[in-house]
């Protein structure tokens, strides 16, 4: 399953990477949204797991959930949103976005593996 | 929370989560082999709680001896220590009586039965042998390999001890029970035959008719 990471923090990204690849998903890491349209032209991504801050992007990681769901072939892909900013505000702004899943960091590694796999579960 | 912070908090995250995933997976274990012992006990009535008694006498031996082994290890290779007869006639597992030389040849496989049984789980490999050895005797004529002192692995050496003393001081369906204190006489006399010399004097060594009395082991859990 491939997964691609907007997350513009390398050590997140890194933490990220250590929790899924060894759980066997195939990953391709971004440090920006601005390009979404052509990332998922050539990754084709199943899952997507978007940051809301994006420092150094124009888009922020809700612009960059509703392009994903606006481009063709991308209207179910499984998009978790990731984010410092926790309450149930910016939860309602990710899930309005476009949004499956969001998770506040710090997040717990083994619930965002058991969200993904139920999600798996789910659209097998 | 800035950047630094959050990737702190993050890590202990993963640092709880590994924690926890670590618990789970000794429990699941823990579990599976409870299961084990539960299916041989519905096969066996008779020799229900055995498996119990042979891993709490197996760890107050390893205790008597400055706990060299594992405590969980040997807890869990003594709980399973005749999962093999699972592998037997239903006759067999239900009696412990073997009566003619057939029967003792498939009852003899135990052993090895439980120990290939065991190694469909990688996480038991450590102490897997012990269970393959737990009848191997000190002097050599034991099975099913025929190793002898310290040929024979620790825990298996444990176990043996452990089972015959809970096997000769119950009835089981073979026999009149024998007391506490004849059964110890008779282990003693099996020092450096049946029993690892060392053992022995461990196990004379502990408050047997206390810990015997007490059946502590009904309430021992993994």
């Amino acid at each position: 399953m491939k997964v691609l990471i907007i997350e513009d923090e390398p050590d997140m990204a890194a933490l990220l990477a250590a929790t899924l690849e060894p759980a066997g998903y195939q990953l391709r890491l971004e440090r920006s949204g601005d390009e979404v349209e052509q990332i998922l032209a050539e990754y084709d991504p199943q899952v997507a797991i978007v940051d809301v801050m994006l420092f150094g992007s124009q888009a922020d990681g809700y612009e960059v959930v509703r392009r994903i769901r606006a481009t063709e072939g991308h209207e179910s892909t499984l998009v978790v949103v990731l984010t410092a900013l926790v309450g149930s505000e910016y939860e309602r702004r990710a899930l309005e976005a476009g949004a499956d899943i969001y998770m506040g960091k710090p997040f717990s590694p083994l619930e965002l593996l058991n969200k993904l796999r139920q999600a798996e579960i789910i659209t097998d | 929370m800035d950047g630094g912070d959050l990737y702190k908090h993050q890590l202990l995250e993963y640092a709880q989560d590994l924690a926890k995933a670590y618990t789970q997976i000794r429990q699941n274990q823990a579990e599976f082999l409870a299961a084990l012992v539960s299916l041989l006990e519905m096969k066996a009535p008779a020799v229900r709680g055995h498996a119990r008694r042979v891993a709490f006498w197996s760890l107050r031996l390893n205790d008597a001896l400055g706990k060299p082994l594992d405590p969980g290890a040997l807890q869990a290779a003594a709980l399973v220590h005749d999962v093999g007869k699972l592998g037997l006639p239903d006759r067999l597992i239900q009696s412990w009586v073997a009566s003619n030389s057939d029967d003792r040849r498939l009852v003899r496989m135990h052993p090895e039965l439980g120990a290939s049984l065991l190694e469909h789980v990688s996480a038991f490999s450590e102490w897997i042998p012990w269970v393959r050895h737990h009848h191997e005797r000190w002097d050599g004529t034991g099975y099913p390999a025929g190793l002898a002192g310290g040929e024979i692995p620790l825990g298996a050496r444990i176990i043996a001890l452990a089972n015959s003393f809970d096997y000769h001081v119950h009835d089981y369906g073979k026999g009149p029970a024998h007391t506490v204190a004849g059964t110890t006489a008779w282990i003693e006399k099996q020092s450096g035959g049946a029993f690892d010399p060392d053992l022995v004097a461990a196990f004379v060594s502990l408050p047997i008719e206390a810990l015997w009395v007490n059946r502590l082991w009904i309430e021992e859990k993994a």
